[in-house]
């Protein structure tokens, strides 16, 4: 079964239509860039997914239970997990209290202490980003390539089937860059798809097998990533977009 | 690390040694020992009054201004059952504490999409609500006049008399207080109450319910005020509207800045230093609004994170200097 | 009937004049004053004062608007500024606006002393017979100071560039000031009318129900009641929602008795609060998480 199946998702905001239908299938484990000039939709997109906006229209499900109307912790608890434009930590916890967070827990024992399983848990992913060192470090005090990380780590302590990334590697250097696509496979190892908002599209069409293009709110493209990046309807797109965004667009973007 | 943990343990075995020996200590030293014992039950007191803030603003992020209005619940709970029906006094305790629980949940429901100045104000008017009520409900209140005659506890048989017997009782409240807070604080649900003060849409984004924390925040904090006051009532005899105004919200409000908001150490700090700037102004009021505005302006600009958290700033710069 | 509505608007312009201040320094800096209720106190303060250093009344009451109006000014450069502008936090930029308040209420006491302390009235004689109803002078001449001070407003906010830039919503800040507009001069120029606002109205009270310190945070709320009433980002409805509450207490009064006045203002806050945080004037906003 496909794991998101977006169906003809529609949003406008007060006659402005940000998404004209959209249908997006992501299957189990699989890695799919979206990229599109800017106010394609992609973060809207993000944002209906994760519950922050219900669409007007269209269905979104999640391993075929309707995601419409759910509030956006009940979406993450469903196995739908984002990092944000901007990482947003939080900032007077330490990094390793910012992944236990993500964890869930009940009962009595959740209000005592934090139970041994968390803490391992959490330790384990510290390790696979390569934060260990920084274990009790408050995240306000962090670099801003290992504020990324700490997200990505974060959302994926949850065990979430799907992870959302919006924009990851804006404000990268190339090492860091590097990383970030490490930081990917080892997610993906876990058995978790990954759909990935850039604009950086050597990034993209280099790491994702599979590419969406969308732009004015729909998808112009969507197939392997030497085929999209032939397309002349994308080629369009992005002429038709101004000269700064196409150089923009294959640069890495200041934060 | 091993070292740290040992002077911590230390200093809080010194700290509860120094706890119980207070009264001992005020009897050899002061002037007025009476007097003395008595601000210091009532800085006490207050300090879990300001530990119930600690836990709603300091931890879950929620600023309150109706600490009182919990507090005023409390103590006539507390009082209108013993007085009125002659409930056994502990038992009045504990039924008011859950009643303001109940309130705390009641109130922290539709405060739920309130943030910030909006919750700030909800409740402002929740507090003034309560003290209207308990101000003009005459027939079940007692108005104005308020509520006399309240019994003193006996919880070994004998009623508490001094303020001395008194300081072990509220000291006990107070550890329990002190222990309810720090626990939570430190405990997976507390981290995500945290999380939530820090960051909502992130924590939202992880899987934590808003509504749960946020009312779970309330309902304890509640009871917690409502503890102080129970307390409060006991150890004065009578209780009127006038202890439980809005203003009184606000002192409390300013003991916790003043000592750190989201310290619990910070609470009692703060109790203490605003309890003591009251006794120090007594004869002169409206000093004391001065005194309290400035030390709120004081605090907000120049050390955010209150006493507490100036101080540990201070410690962590001096030890990173040392090394 | 008419009694009650009449004496309910009033005290109804008073509340108005105090939430046109209050929704004003919203709508153009997102600033919730709680020294607000502080300010309106020194108008009534500061008119006893005057008249009782030999300004006639005439004199008085508009002299201690102007001095509310000036003092509002030296809050915002001293203390509002940093927090207002410089992204401080909400939550301090409150807690610090109740620590000011707290002070200017106590060196008011310290001052004047904590007692009513009552200011002859701009219109001495009894009240006036308006079919059927007696209505206080002092009201009647507040609600038509309280009309032309509305319409002097109104046309300062629409018709001048001043007023343009001081109905710009916080959100469009920066983008004022690509106008041109200085943004650090729009911010004291709203809370001298802010200020002045409440002086007057608390100037204009005086009279009526005597002058005393802690009028501050009782007419905080009532305020506040008003412009959440009314919807928070539209100071007309501030004014709007300042006449309904007043009418409400006059009403509210008569059956219920007036010590419960204040609860009925409490309780109108919490339910608008929970139920229409737009008030009833107001539009729904999307709330984009």
């Amino acid at each position: 079964m496909t794991l998101l199946a977006l169906e003809d998702v529609r949003l406008s905001f007060d006659g402005l239509t940000a998404l004209d239908g959209v249908s997006l299938p992501v299957e189990r484990n699989e890695l799919v860039g979206v990229i599109g000039p800017n106010g394609a939709g992609k973060s809207t997109l993000f944002n209906v997914i994760c519950g922050y906006y219900r669409c007007d229209e269209g269905r979104v499900e999640l391993a075929g239970r309707s995601l419409s109307g759910l509030p956006p912790w009940r979406i993450a608890r469903l196995g739908i997990a984002r990092t944000f434009q901007n990482p947003r930590v939080f900032k007077e916890l330490t990094v390793l209290e910012n992944l236990m967070v993500a964890e869930r827990t009940s009962g009595l024992r959740s209000w005592l202490d934090v139970p041994r399983r968390v803490r391992a848990h959490a330790r384990e992913w510290l390790a696979h980003v390569g934060l260990e060192h920084a274990r009790d470090v408050l995240a306000g005090g962090l670099a801003y390539g290992d504020l990324r990380r700490l997200e990505i780590a974060r959302a994926c302590v949850g065990r979430p089937s799907l992870l959302l990334l919006d924009e990851p590697a804006a404000g990268m250097t190339g090492q860091d860059q590097v990383d970030l696509v490490e930081v990917i496979r080892v997610v993906r190892e876990r058995d978790v798809a990954v759909l990935l908002i850039e604009h950086n599209m050597p990034l993209v069409l280099g790491t994702c097998p599979r590419v969406v293009v969308l732009n004015f709110g729909r998808p112009i493209a969507d197939g392997p990533a030497a085929v999209v990046r032939n397309d002349p309807h994308v080629i369009e797109a992005y002429l038709g977009a101004s000269d700064d965004e196409e150089v923009a667009a294959d640069a890495p973007q200041p934060g | 690390m091993r070292g740290a943990l040992v002077l911590r343990g230390a200093l809080g075995a010194a700290a509860v040694a120094v706890a119980l020996l207070v009264p001992a200590i005020v009897e050899a030293t002061a002037a007025n020992p009476p007097y003395l014992q008595q601000v210091i039950d009532l800085i006490a007191i207050f300090a879990i009054a300001t530990l119930s803030l600690t836990l709603l603003s300091g931890v879950a992020g929620q600023l309150s201004l109706g600490q009182g209005a919990f507090m005023a619940i409390g103590a006539y709970g507390t009082s209108l059952l013993a007085v009125r029906y002659h409930w056994p006094l502990g038992l009045a305790a504990l039924a008011a504490c859950a009643l303001c629980a109940v309130t705390g949940v009641l109130v922290g429901v539709p405060a739920l999409r309130l943030r910030g100045a909006y919750l700030v104000m909800a409740t402002l008017a929740f507090a003034g609500i309560t003290y209207g009520a308990i101000l003009n409900w005459t027939e079940f209140t007692g108005g104005p006049q308020g509520i006399q005659g309240i019994p003193a506890p006996a919880p070994f048989g004998t009623p508490l008399i001094t303020e001395r017997d008194f300081y072990y009782l509220i000291l006990a409240a107070l550890a329990l207080a002190l222990a309810i807070v720090t626990v939570v604080r430190r405990g997976h649900r507390g981290l995500r109450m945290r999380a939530l003060r820090n960051d909502e849409l992130a924590a939202m984004a992880v899987g934590v319910r808003p509504a749960y924390e946020r009312t779970a925040a309330f309902a304890i904090s509640a009871a917690l005020a409502g503890l102080a006051g129970a307390l409060l009532s006991m150890f004065v005899g009578y209780i009127s509207p006038d202890l439980f105004t809005i203003d009184q919200s606000v002192q409390i409000l300013t003991m916790a800045l003043l000592g750190g908001m989201t310290s619990v150490l910070g609470a009692i700090v703060g109790a203490a230093g605003v309890q003591t700037l009251a006794e120090l102004l007594r004869e002169f009021s409206e000093y004391q609004l001065i005194a309290y505005g400035a030390a709120i302006m004081i605090v907000v600009i120049l050390v955010p994170d209150g006493i507490v958290g100036g101080l540990r700033r201070a410690l962590a710069r001096l030890r990173k200097g040392a090394t | 009937m008419l009694q009650y509505l009449l004496s309910g608007l009033g005290i109804g312009c008073v509340y108005g004049l105090v939430a046109l201040g209050f929704a004003l320094t919203y709508q153009a800096a997102r600033f919730f004053n709680f020294a607000h209720g502080a300010f309106f106190m020194l108008g009534a303060m500061g008119a006893y004062a005057l008249v009782r250093a030999g300004v006639p009344v005439g004199l008085a009451v508009p002299g201690a608007a102007l001095v509310v109006g000036a003092f509002a000014v030296v809050c915002e450069r001293l203390v509002f500024r940093r927090f207002v502008l410089g992204g401080q936090g909400e939550i301090n930029t409150i807690v610090v606006a109740i620590g000011l308040a707290s002070i200017i209420r106590g060196v008011s006491v310290a001052v004047w002393g904590p007692q009513p302390q009552s200011v002859p009235s701009l219109v001495p004689g009894d009240a006036i017979s308006l079919g059927g109803a007696v209505v206080r002078r002092e009201l009647l001449v507040i609600m038509v100071i309280t009309a032309i001070v509305a319409a002097a407003l109104f046309w300062l906010l629409q018709r001048t560039r001043a007023g343009v830039a001081m109905r710009a919503t916080a959100d469009d800040l920066p983008l004022v000031g690509a106008f041109g507009i200085d943004v650090r001069v729009v911010l004291p120029t709203v809370l001298f009318i802010s200020g002045l606002l409440a002086g007057i109205a608390g100037a204009l009270v005086a009279p009526v129900f005597k002058a005393q310190p802690v009028m501050d945070v009782p007419m905080l709320i009532k305020g506040l009641a008003a412009a959440i009433l009314g919807g928070l980002g539209n100071p007309w409805g501030a004014l709007v929602g300042g006449l309904c509450l007043g009418v409400i207490e006059s009403f509210g009064s008569r059956y219920g008795g007036s010590s419960w006045a204040d609860v009925i203002t409490y309780a109108v806050i919490l339910v608008m609060l929970v139920m229409r945080p737009e008030g009833l004037l107001g539009k729904r906003t999307l709330e984009k998480a």
